[in-house]
């Protein structure tokens, strides 16, 4: 049928606001800043828009962009300097430097035991051709290493690639994870881009993305009218594009059976867990974390602060419960930018949670 | 030991893996956070154009950052030598400062003697972080740094062989693998700021520059020649980041004598791509601009000034930018003491009205405040109302012993 994970070009739903000021900060000239975040909770699309935004800048062809997968080129069951798989960043090197060949007259380079002369010899090799448009590096999956993975990668991988000048990274990465290293995290673009806010989703964005994934499937077919099976969810506003995939493509091998509650905690579980194509849980979660989530969305308003949070769930201090924390870990609560702070669950996942019932 | 373990207990209670509060003066935080000095870096309010201040001191131009005690200009100047050593494009920093050990105004001459051997120092430093094993150095650059080494004094040459000793054999599995050899680099009093790896290339290098027959005598000469070694080496500008001027004498004549051959000079140091970023204490903002303006015959070149000014906002980000870099994971970060006191305290704005718009003032308050509340209860984590009343007493005594 269709994957909810691998792009596809032709199921993509326009990002208008976000991809307009991704090429506006990628077309200035010079920009004091050349690390953007982009920020999206789980299933928000942030991989979708950096594989378009690499498509785009490719079919346009005058600018070099690279696109990285984090996960690819790390053990995630390693730390320290074990932590780098060099068998999966030779292929990327190899990769990267053959596109860059393509353009540019450069030699590729000499394979030395320090990896990050090799990267920063990369950049130097780069920027020392002029380039007319800053070459842009997609960095994508950042936020399924750990801190302290993150830490080694930043320094190993992204700095070298950084320290020049005419380099500039795109870091994909959910709301509660920090971009590592201090160098990075003083060029960082103020403010982040948060893919939420800037293309706020919609029942109109979620029918488009129907109707697209229909067309994917079966390209023969009209497809149905769906207003009536999506309205039976009484809370739930159809604006989580992982979550709407996921459901689409039950409803079509359903005949569209309305969603049971099993349906929905699936859904919840797999915007939050995320399993790879082997089936490894990118982002697990025990069931106390689930449980505690269900009663969050269920006996919470939409945003709370500390001390009601507290109260109603009986904990005395939320900073220190590693149940809450590990929701934190990952990404199914953020903190508003308040100050004092507030704190939700992430859009469509805090009105999945309020559509069915746990034992 | 108590207390620093009951202070301890709470610091991991409240989700911290180590103690942001503990040394607000910015030298003394560099030696005892070392490499999470820099997470603690955040923007006070610019005074002047929109660009970044980082981005603005890195150009080629005179620069003058005036601010009072605990205003945060040696954590700036700190931030903008690391930024010069992570994004490279041929700036070499040299972190100039005139310290506790100067008992008068220095002459020209003196000066030259202390640039020099700085000069030798971040020289040695950066040719170190910016080593790539792809571009082994000419003799030339070598015979030419053997020469300046000997200039670099004696904290260098332990640096140099305590980098060989963990080169030795060059195994990168043992080495630090976020900072790599610059986990050493505390040996003279700098925090890292890259990884630095070990290579057979550059354990050569290291070995020819062990000489234990260093030169005190130094000279403007040495400093000249170190210049031209750098430039042998790749470096192309340079920046002097002249600091401490306030760290003895605090009379503005004391502060200007102690400056004023350096302003002297700065149209020839021009000439040679050389720019003083000077980090001054406020008192003397407008004798410097008088200075320049009379004895320089009406500036020549762009200057820029700029006053280390924090606003209400600019402080709260201070504080939550401290919280978040002592966390020990992601999850909830404390944004400010709010989240760890009582409903409707308003611990927060009472802090930063207290701190008058000094970070260090802020965060010796925190401090202080950690340890009042520890004192009435240990086992809490939450402050009181009670617990700001004795702080705000203490402040008030502390006010009265100032003024008399």
């Amino acid at each position: 049928m269709f994957s909810c994970d691998d792009y596809d070009q032709d199921v993509f739903v326009d990002r208008p606001a976000a991809l307009a000021k991704m090429r506006a900060w990628a077309d200035t000239a010079a920009v004091e800043r050349r690390v953007m975040p982009l920020v999206a909770p789980p299933g928000g699309g942030k991989s979708w828009i950096l594989k378009n935004l690499e498509q785009g800048w490719n079919s346009a062809g005058d600018r070099f962009v690279v696109y990285m997968d984090v996960p690819s080129l790390v053990d995630l069951d390693k730390n320290g300097s074990a932590l780098i798989k060099m068998d999966g960043l030779e292929k990327w090197l190899q990769e990267v430097e053959a596109a860059a060949a393509q353009r540019y007259s450069i030699q590729s380079i000499s394979r030395v035991p320090q990896l990050q002369a090799i990267l920063s010899e990369f950049a130097r090799l780069i920027c020392d051709c002029n380039p007319v448009k800053d070459p842009i590096i997609l960095v994508d999956g950042y936020d399924e290493l750990s801190e302290a993975q993150a830490e080694v990668f930043s320094s190993q991988i992204l700095k070298p690639l950084h320290e020049r000048d005419c380099i500039r990274l795109i870091i994909a990465h959910r709301p509660e994870c920090n971009v590592k290293g201090d160098s990075l995290r003083t060029n960082q673009h103020d403010p982040k881009l948060f893919l939420h806010e800037l293309d706020p989703l919609s029942p109109k964005f979620a029918l488009d993305q129907f109707k697209r994934l229909f067309q994917k499937a079966r390209p023969r077919q009209t497809p149905p009218e769906l207003s009536a099976w999506m309205t039976e969810l009484k809370h739930y506003k159809w604006n989580h594009p992982l979550a709407n995939c996921f459901f689409f493509k039950l409803g079509m091998n359903s005949s569209w059976a309305k969603l049971t509650g099993q349906d929905l905690k699936d859904g919840c579980k797999r915007i939050i867990e995320r399993p790879d194509n082997t089936g490894r849980l990118r982002f697990p979660l025990h069931d106390d974390g689930f449980k505690m989530l269900h009663r969050i969305a269920n006996e919470l308003p939409d945003q709370w602060s500390q001390d009601p949070f507290q109260e109603t769930l009986n904990i005395p201090n939320m900073n220190i419960d590693a149940t809450y924390q590990a929701l934190y870990k990952v990404g199914a609560i953020i903190i508003s930018p308040d100050i004092p702070p507030f704190y939700q669950i992430c859009d469509g996942l805090r009105d999945l949670l309020r559509e069915f019932e746990l034992p | 030991m108590e207390e620093k373990n009951i202070r301890g207990n709470f610091i991991k209670k409240i989700g911290l893996n180590h103690d942001p509060f503990e040394t607000p003066v910015a030298e003394q935080e560099l030696t005892r956070v070392q490499d999470r000095f820099y997470s603690y870096f955040s923007v006070p309010l610019a005074s002047s154009s929109q660009e970044g201040l980082l981005r603005r001191l890195r150009r080629p131009q005179p620069s003058f950052v005036f601010g009072n005690p605990g205003s945060g200009k040696s954590t700036l100047r700190l931030t903008l030598d690391a930024d010069c050593r992570t994004v490279l494009d041929g700036t070499l920093a040299i972190n100039y400062m005139l310290g506790e050990d100067i008992e008068r105004p220095l002459s020209y001459e003196e000066h030259g003697t202390r640039l020099a051997r700085a000069l030798t120092i971040d020289l040695t430093l950066a040719i170190i972080e910016q080593f790539s094993p792809l571009h082994p150095p000419t003799s030339n650059q070598i015979e030419s740094l053997k020469r300046q080494i000997l200039t670099g004094g004696r904290q260098l040459q332990r640096l140099l062989r305590t980098l060989l000793e963990k080169m030795t054999p060059p195994e990168e599995s043992d080495m630090n693998p976020v900072w790599g050899i610059s986990q050493a680099w505390k040996i003279i009093g700098k925090a890292p700021t890259k990884y630095v790896g070990a290579s057979k290339e550059l354990e050569n290098v290291l070995r020819e520059l062990i000489l234990p027959n260093q030169r005190d005598n130094l000279s403007w000469g040495d400093f000249w020649y170190g210049i031209s070694v750098a430039q042998e080496w790749g470096f192309k500008r340079f920046l002097i980041l002249a600091d401490g001027v306030d760290a003895r004498q605090r009379t503005p004549d004391a502060m200007l004598g102690l400056i004023a051959p350096l302003l002297d000079i700065i149209p020839s140091l021009e000439e040679k791509n050389i720019y003083p970023k000077m980090f001054l204490p406020v008192e003397i903002k407008s004798r410097v601009k008088d200075y320049l303006e009379t004895h320089l015959k009406g500036l020549p070149f762009e200057v820029f000034f700029s006053i280390m000014e924090w606003d209400d906002a600019a402080m709260r980000r201070l504080l939550a930018q401290r919280f978040r870099a002592a966390m020990s994971g992601s999850g909830p970060y404390h944004a400010g003491l709010d989240s760890l006191a009582t409903p409707n305290l308003n611990l927060d704005e009472k802090l930063i009205n207290a701190a008058e718009g000094s970070p260090r003032r802020l965060l010796g308050i925190v401090s202080n405040l950690i340890d009042i509340h520890l004192a009435r209860d240990p086992d809490s984590i939450q402050f009181n109302q009670k617990d700001w009343d004795i702080c705000q007493q203490k402040l008030e005594m502390d006010a009265a012993i100032r003024s008399n």
